[in-house]
């Protein structure tokens, strides 16, 4: 399982670590980068890795089940460079349950269930070991396919070593660059990756649409959440949605907000045109050294 | 003294309106009961898919869920979706079969009493009748390749039993309807859309022959329509069953005196269907979620898509809120998708 990145994906390690250094914005940010380089799965899609770390989650000026601010360390992880767009969703699954159409759009009106059985597909078509049981819908963490992001690994990703609201500090004045919401989105979703990415190469983390998670949603939570890897409450009705959407004021698209909704797995008729996800694949230790060996040889 | 009067006296005024309320108690006629016997006299009968000893099958059933008939009785085939023709002497529906290892889902239609049975479309979806009983409407699938989503459509046809030809709408933008029905005056489609053609999800009336299109601005899905075409019903949401008025001899239809007859606070309330002239409507209960039933010829899927195996049942309300909802079957063995036919041709049906 560890070699299929290196043997079987034909990865490309793109160093993009000059973004975290070079982007120039005034933001406290952690002194360490996690970022251990950008790859092409298998089928084609980009993933940036990231050798995980610790940060502090949550904000003490946000709503209350943003804190308190409580230390946490996310391991090693692959996340999708963008949303999931229609065209790959549709390939994959044969639908396309999206209200906006465009093929490089990302796809919505997609429930927390089928975001899950996608990154099934996708695990199986790559030849990954699929997390979900697909009857329960539990998350086999040690299973090494892809699945829906913790809430942390969300925002550790999200928010890319700031400590504000967003990477790019607590004025929301520059959102409109990062991200579609509610005061630039023309009421609709974008082509994913048109705007700016994050500090750590990720687009559209903030607006377009909101991603499901793969954490239930504790309002809590924070005050009871392990340090190591949280994974959300065991028990709850619904699931965590992270970053805001299209339709969304700036608030809701901040690198801490925490929103929820039903995962939908019992609603065949209503879902959401602001609700979309990115997949994320944990790393072994091993797949991590070797990533940050060729980081290494590539900044030699 | 006052108080001791009133004491001594207390069984004289009490004990008189207790005997008087207690023998009104069974003068009450239990509800149920008088639905159930009002249900014995009436005439039509229900058709529902059903999942039994590994089989999809379509069965009949009187109104008051008696009279159980097995329609279909093929081991090797499921079938699913039944809709009656308006004449009563037919029944359309869908089919899956395995094709050279690969599942296919086809509209078929066979005479009322489960014999000769003719498929119509392969890889077609959710037939539905004209008013003369001659054209049966069904939806395109958008892929070759097996679907159980129902909104995974593309096209409405119309099949002409006579000349057995198939016409394609005119409108080159109709995708990922589902539930369609065509009015009684031939004029319009009324059909969910999900994700397609500029909605985000919606219940649309579609001119039968040209392009027209018009939200009916109620929220939901999986609408049907009474036999003289003046009334609609729908799943507003996962547990709420709606009723309205529509005009369809109108160039631009709409609902109105909306009312909301079926309502279950716990499990869901899907594929709500009129009888034909519109006294009850029968729907399906059941659980909700997605489902991983295993076994010939189940698919995973939303516990209420076509052919996805759940603990559904019919049951059947009066559509005033006359008499409270009762179940017509109670096994729960997938018994959904209901559909009213007319009382049996002349002669009766042969099974």
């Amino acid at each position: 399982m560890t070699n299929k990145i290196s043997l079987r994906d034909s990865i490309q390690i793109i160093l993009i670590l000059c973004l975290s250094f070079s982007c120039g914005q005034s933001e406290r940010t952690s002194d360490s980068n996690p970022v251990l380089g950008e790859v092409t799965t298998q089928t084609g899609i980009p993933m940036i890795a990231l050798a995980g770390g610790t940060f502090q989650m949550g904000i003490e000026a946000g709503v209350p089940d943003e804190v308190p601010v409580h230390e946490v360390t996310v391991g090693p992880f692959l996340m999708d460079k963008y949303e999931v767009t229609q065209e790959r969703y549709e390939s994959l699954m044969m639908s396309n349950p999206s209200h906006f159409k465009s093929s490089q759009n990302p796809v919505e009106q997609v429930r927390w269930s089928e975001a899950a059985d996608y990154c099934n597909a996708r695990s199986i078509q790559e030849g990954l070991q699929p997390c979900y049981d697909e009857t329960t819908f539990e998350c086999n963490f040690d299973a090494g396919g892809y699945r829906l992001p913790t809430e942390a690994e969300w925002e550790f990703a999200a928010r890319a070593g700031g400590w504000s609201y967003f990477d790019f500090g607590e004025d929301p004045r520059p959102l409109a660059r990062f991200g579609y919401f509610s005061e630039n989105s023309n009421n609709r979703t974008h082509p994913v990756g048109s705007l700016r990415a994050n500090r750590w190469g990720f687009y559209d983390l903030f607006g377009n649409v909101a991603e499901w998670c793969n954490d239930r949603y504790g309002k809590d939570y924070y005050s009871s959440s392990p340090k190591e890897n949280p994974r959300g409450p065991e028990e709850g009705n619904t699931r965590v949605l992270r970053g805001g959407s299209w339709s969304s004021a700036w608030e809701s698209c901040r690198g801490t907000a925490r929103s929820y909704d039903d995962p939908g797995i019992t609603d065949a008729c209503f879902a959401k045109d602001t609700y979309g996800f990115r997949c994320v694949r944990s790393l072994s230790e091993a797949e991590r050294n070797r990533f940050q060996s060729a980081s290494q040889v590539n900044r030699e | 003294m006052q108080l001791t009067r009133m004491r001594s006296s207390f069984p004289l005024i009490i004990l008189p309106l207790f005997f008087l309320l207690i023998p009104r108690f069974p003068a009450f006629p239990d509800k149920a009961d008088d639905f159930r016997a009002q249900l014995r006299e009436y005439p039509n009968r229900i058709l529902f898919e059903t999942y039994r000893d590994n089989n999809w099958e379509i069965f009949r059933i009187n109104a008051d869920g008696s009279g159980v008939v097995n329609l279909t009785n093929t081991a090797d085939a499921h079938e699913m979706y039944p809709k009656a023709s308006p004449d009563g002497t037919k029944i359309c529906f869908v089919g899956d079969e395995m094709v050279e290892g690969k599942k296919i889902r086809s509209v078929y239609y066979m005479n009322a009493d489960g014999t000769g049975r003719i498929k119509v479309a392969e890889n077609g979806r959710q037939p539905c009748w004209s008013a003369d009983s001659q054209t049966i409407v069904y939806l395109g699938s958008k892929y070759e390749k097996f679907n159980v989503l129902d909104y995974v459509t593309m096209g409405i046809y119309f099949y002409d039993l006579r000349t057995k030809e198939h016409r394609r709408h005119p409108n080159p933008a109709i995708e990922h309807l589902y539930c369609p029905c065509l009015s009684p005056n031939g004029r319009w489609v009324i059909a969910t859309v999900h994700g397609g053609m500029g909605f985000s999800h919606a219940i649309l009336a579609l001119g039968a022959d040209n392009d027209t299109v018009i939200d009916l601005q109620i929220h939901g899905c999986r609408p049907d329509l009474t036999s003289d075409g003046r009334k609609i019903t729908w799943g507003k949401s996962d547990t709420e069953i709606c009723t309205g008025d529509i005009d369809l001899n109108s160039a631009a239809p709409a609902i109105t005196n909306i009312a909301t007859p079926i309502t279950s606070p716990d499990l869901h309330t899907y594929h709500a269907d009129w009888s034909p002239d519109g006294k009850y409507i029968t729907y399906s209960l059941g659980p909700g979620g997605t489902v991983q039933a295993n076994g010939p010829g189940t698919n995973r899927g939303i516990a209420e898509l076509v052919g996805v195996r759940a603990q559904w049942d019919i049951w059947i309300a009066s559509a005033t809120g006359e008499f409270p909802p009762i179940p017509l079957t109670t096994d729960g063995s997938s018994n959904k998708e209901s559909d009213w036919t007319i009382p049996p041709p002349k002669g009766g049906y042969e099974n």
